[in-house]
């Protein structure tokens, strides 16, 4: 994947700003940031999900804009917010995007049954989503994209609310990806979930990257210790202490 | 688009006025049996408005989750009841108000431009009588006074109405039998003195007419008073946490799997995606029940001009086949046109969902047509049929009804997709309908291709029958390009909207 250039503008709002990077196949590329840094907005323009206004975003050699329909056909998308159709149950929302991804018949009811099992839905599926958890949907909303073994997983925050449990498990998933040919692009505020996961890093801040490199680079350019020391470095910010006001 | 709502308010409102000015100067009309009293009128307003509490009620007050962060503060449940029912009230009390004060405007504006033949609503009559009602009765201060007294009604009868449908089976059917019986009362209150056979009953007077509404609102505050404090939270609390699946969504029962004969898996995926949203939502099932009310009022309808002794013959010619092009017209709009309007507003939040995918915006958007004419054979039966059958219109006739039904069901489809696309809105509390400027358009542009289709074919059919039918023929291949430039273009512009929340 390559972001070349990618501006995106809302009004008078910059939340991207001249975003260049480029994630190699088959790795774990962590965007690192805080609320608002534009994680969200670089994840749905490689989604197809909507257009820069200036600049190119390409995935597996294929220019995003003018070509929606075959980069989606190669990506997994999981947003940060899923919300999901409330009256469907979960594998009618299963069988409706595995089906609308082309799969046929029985490779798609083996998925189904597969990933129901593996994510512990399986009693579940034949309810509403409605009456689903915030981990249940998160983890529906994570098969919806893993369900085709897509070539690119673009995935927003993959751990929020999750149990400590599955959240270790997506964790070694998502590591897993990378070594069985699937090239992923993830965002996080966290920064020891991007620590612990991703080959590189690239660190953005206020719609711009400040840096880029792997964990241990970035570690070793500002002598610090943790990751978390290298973003409050690189973005600017007090000591953690510093922030706290004088009383509560 | 607020300059195209001020000109069309103004353009039906002077519509209206120019219509019931012309048929209370009409002298035939005004020595014949016709009475539009304005007890008629007034019921009218009441249940246009009673409908659109009902809507209110579900999508603000009963399934917004959003009310989740005020439920969360120390305020009680019945406050936050109390608020969004005076919520619904103000709403209804301007939309009167507006309709009230703009007929008002332009009939003062008429008096101006033109004071030889001004539009004569509440001025006196050539002949010296009454006003805009003919047979002499004029809009008095109770009838204005029994109007805001129907909206008080109206919108604390839908509130309390909507609560009750939302509760189990034995409650709800208790409730709404309890509250019917208001809803006859006012009927009974409203139409008494018109429907006096003979003098042996007394008429009443409007002093005791107002007291008997206001009788009948008392009760009604009753009945909201408790609904507000004993069951709003059980309801609300019920409606957003979710609801077992329906039997179809099982797995054992095959999901709706007889779709994929006629269609390829993708589409049958999507319409029965959209039948599942369409169905469970309460609209749908409210439409069907207005559809049904509607065949009942053509019917009642018929039977006011049947009593008509010295109405013209061309009138009568006209009028029975007007009453059910209206009526069609009526249904189509809400089980067509409302329904496409809102039919990318209703993704809400969801719409990440479909964008994601590699399906092409035409599918999309010709499951989501698909899906809305499944649903219209209820439309056909419902209303184009009854009277025809009733009036005993010969084959042709009653094949022209059922074949314009087809034409109007898919222009309308069209036109509510195209415009849905245009201006979608994605807020979940108001069902994913747009707002009230864009709905009023689309009502008016359905009004002006089906109203002209419906002239264009009958004026026909009525001179010649083979004629006629080649007529209804090409209306029925104009409504299937309408709805094919409706699919296309919906797609075209669902294919440039950008999800901002995923």
């Amino acid at each position: 994947m390559e972001a070349k250039d990618l501006s995106k503008t809302y009004g008078d709002v910059n939340a991207l700003n001249d975003v260049s990077f480029s994630v190699k196949r088959n790795e774990v590329f962590g965007l690192l940031g805080s609320n608002g840094a534009g994680k969200t907005t670089a994840l749905k323009i490689f989604s197809g999900l909507i257009r820069p206004s200036q600049g190119q975003a390409y995935v597996l050699g294929t220019r995003v804009v003018g070509n929606e329909l075959k980069v989606k056909a190669n990506i997994g998308y999981l947003p940060e917010t899923p919300n999901l159709y409330e009256t469907m149950t979960g594998e009618e929302l299963l069988d409706l995007v595995a089906t609308l991804r082309g799969m046929d018949e029985e490779s798609k009811n083996k998925r189904i049954d597969y990933l129901a099992k593996v994510l512990e839905i399986e009693d579940a599926m034949d309810h509403q989503i409605g009456t689903y958890s915030k981990g249940m949907r998160q983890k529906i909303a994570f098969a919806l994209a893993v369900i085709h073994r897509p070539k690119v997983l673009l995935l927003d925050e993959p751990t929020a609310g999750l149990d400590p449990r599955f959240a270790k498990f997506f964790k070694s998933w998502i590591r897993d990806f990378g070594k069985t040919g699937t090239t992923v692009l993830m965002s996080t505020h966290l920064t020891l979930i991007a620590e612990e996961i991703c080959d590189r890093v690239a660190i953005i801040n206020s719609g711009s990257i400040m840096d880029i490199g792997t964990v241990d680079e970035l570690k070793k350019k500002y002598s610090v210790g943790t990751l978390e020391d290298v973003f409050v470095k690189v973005v600017g910010g007090s000591d953690w202490r510093d922030l706290l006001p004088s009383s509560l | 688009m607020s300059g195209w709502f001020i000109l069309l308010a103004f353009v039906t409102a002077w519509a209206c006025l120019v219509l019931a000015s012309t048929i209370s100067q009409d002298p035939q009309l005004r020595n014949s049996d016709l009475t539009i009293r304005p007890e008629t009128f007034i019921l009218f307003i009441f249940l246009i408005l009673t409908g659109k509490s009902i809507i209110d009620t579900l999508h603000k007050a009963i399934e917004s989750k959003e009310l989740i962060t005020i439920m969360a503060q120390p305020v009680s449940a019945q406050k936050v009841a109390l608020g969004k029912f005076m919520g619904i009230l103000l709403s209804n009390l301007t939309i009167v108000a507006f309709g009230l004060g703009l007929m008002a405007s332009i009939q003062l504006g008429s008096f101006w431009l033109r004071p030889d033949n001004p539009l004569s609503i509440t001025g006196e009559m050539p002949d010296g009588s009454g006003s805009l009602w003919v047979n002499g009765y004029g809009i008095t201060h109770l009838q204005i006074l029994a109007v805001i007294i129907m909206v008080f009604l109206a919108s604390s009868m839908g509130f309390t109405y909507s609560i009750l449908n939302s509760l189990d089976l034995k409650r709800r059917l208790v409730g709404l039998l309890l509250y019917s019986q208001l809803v006859t009362a006012i009927f009974v209150v409203m139409r008494w003195n018109e429907n006096l056979a003979s003098g042996s009953v007394q008429r009443i007077t409007p002093v005791q007419e107002t007291l008997a509404l206001l009788g009948i609102m008392f009760l009604a505050s009753a009945g909201l008073y408790p609904t507000i404090r004993y069951l709003y939270f059980e309801v609300w609390t019920k409606e957003t946490s979710g609801k077992k699946a329906m039997w179809f969504q099982k797995r054992s029962w095959g999901g709706l799997r007889w779709l994929e004969r006629p269609f390829s898996p993708i589409m049958a995926r999507l319409i029965k995606k959209e039948l599942i949203i369409n169905v469970q939502k309460k609209e749908i099932l409210g439409n069907i029940i207005a559809i049904i009310g509607l065949s009942a009022l053509l019917i009642w309808g018929w039977q006011r001009i049947a009593d008509l002794k010295d109405i013209p013959a061309r009138a009568q010619q006209v009028a029975y086949p007007a009453i059910i092009s209206v009526g069609i017209y009526l249904a189509a709009i809400l089980q067509c046109g409302f329904i496409g309007l809102g039919s990318i507003g209703k993704e809400g939040r969801k719409f990440w969902v479909l964008k994601s995918l590699p399906v092409p915006p035409k599918s999309v958007f010709m499951a989501k047509a698909w899906a809305i004419l499944a649903l219209s054979p209820i439309t056909v039966l419902g209303v184009a049929l009854p009277l025809p059958f009733i009036l005993n219109y010969s084959l042709v006739w009653k094949l022209f009804f059922v074949l314009m039904t087809l034409a109007i069901i898919m222009t309308f489809t069209g036109l509510g997709l195209i415009m849905g696309a245009s201006y979608p809105n994605f807020n979940e509390s108001t069902g994913g309908m747009p707002d009230v400027m864009t709905m009023y358009l689309l009502m008016i542009l359905c009004l002006g291709f089906g109203g002209g289709m419906f002239v264009f074919a009958g004026y026909t059919l009525a001179r010649d029958m083979l004629m006629g039918m080649l007529a209804t023929t090409v209306c029925l291949e104009l409504g299937f390009i309408i709805m094919l430039v409706g699919i296309n273009g919906g797609a075209f512009l669902y294919s440039r909207i950008e999800p901002r929340t995923a």
